[in-house]
């Protein structure tokens, strides 16, 4: 501590009271945590506003609308190699590659037919059975 | 002057007007109450929709990601790198990633549309309901279309590979 610290003495010789900054800390706790929710809040308010924005919700992490099995579905193709020669032989080799996931592209060309919004899939009687099951398993199928 | 420009802003109006209208068909009572009678398994429907176009969406992405990115790109790089590149092959391999982005952009628009059309109460608006779904019919319509042409593209993909290969 330097002299300049030091209480200086008053008249009858005894050190002076230094002012004392009376700290609150109850109500420092409060304002802290309340300024920890309003941070918890708006950040998480911006990652769902950019969770929104984005097809990420609607593409993949959609709770229980796709599960990890059907989600992760296997490609067994092997990665067309950029290095190397152009041969009959090897753009063979890359047809085939082409060819099984051309294949499993075809199987899903009518995925997103307009068929299943159909009036006739909303505007049937509950009585008239056929409409209304064959229609639905019809897509179910398809997909 | 003024009753010209205020010609022209009604028939703007009206040309906007109509445009919005026809866009859904306006149901008659039986319609009307045939939706509400059937709401629930109509509600029902919908998720089921919803579920099987999120599974293909992922599904469809994940083959369209691996043939851009592990076979046409690469082989367009391999031809570069022997001095045989292909100005057709490369410009399918664009068309194709471009297309690709148009139908991630469009399944987002035509799901965004469906939630909304789930979220309606079709028992207590039925119109509401229907005129939502027109709007679902015409996102999906741009889906279904975009899906098509990348499976042109990939036809024409596979026709230029075999002509490429042909005149090895």
């Amino acid at each position: 501590m330097s002299d300049n610290d030091k209480p200086t003495p008053n008249e009858n010789g005894e050190a002076a009271e230094q002012p004392v900054k009376k700290i609150n800390g109850g109500r420092n706790l409060i304002i802290l945590g309340l300024a920890a929710i309003a941070v918890a809040v708006t950040t998480s308010g911006i990652s769902l506003w950019i969770y929104r924005q984005n097809d990420i919700y609607l593409d993949r992490s959609r709770p229980g609308f796709i599960s990890d099995g059907e989600e992760n579905e296997d490609i067994k193709i092997d990665k067309f190699s950029e290095e190397g020669e152009i041969s009959k032989e090897v753009l063979d080799k890359y047809l085939e590659e082409f060819d099984y996931i051309q294949g499993k592209v075809d199987g899903l060309s009518n995925a997103f037919s307009t068929e299943a919004l159909d009036d006739k899939n909303f505007l049937y009687d509950d009585e008239e059975e056929t409409v209304d099951d064959s229609e639905t398993l019809d897509y179910e199928d398809a997909s | 002057m003024s009753k010209k420009v205020s010609a022209v802003v009604m028939a703007i109006i009206l040309t906007l007007t109509s445009a919005n209208f026809s866009y859904a068909r306006t149901l008659n009572d039986d319609e009307l109450g045939l939706i509400s009678q059937t709401c629930g398994s109509i509600k029902l429907q919908l998720r089921n929709i919803q579920k099987i176009d999120a599974k293909n969406r992922a599904i469809l992405g994940s083959y369209y990601e691996t043939i851009s990115t592990n076979l046409m790109l690469n082989l367009n790089l391999r031809l570069v790198k022997n001095n045989m590149a292909s100005a057709e092959l490369s410009e399918l391999q664009t068309n194709f990633s471009s297309e690709r982005d148009y139908f991630k952009e469009k399944y987002t628009e035509y799901q965004r549309e469906l939630d909304a059309l789930v979220l309606i109460d079709c028992r207590q608006k039925p119109q509401e309901f229907y005129s939502q779904l027109e709007k679902v019919r015409t996102k999906r319509e741009k889906v279904d279309n975009s899906v098509k042409r990348l499976k042109d593209m990939l036809i024409e993909h596979r026709t230029a590979v075999l002509n490429l290969r042909k005149g090895l």
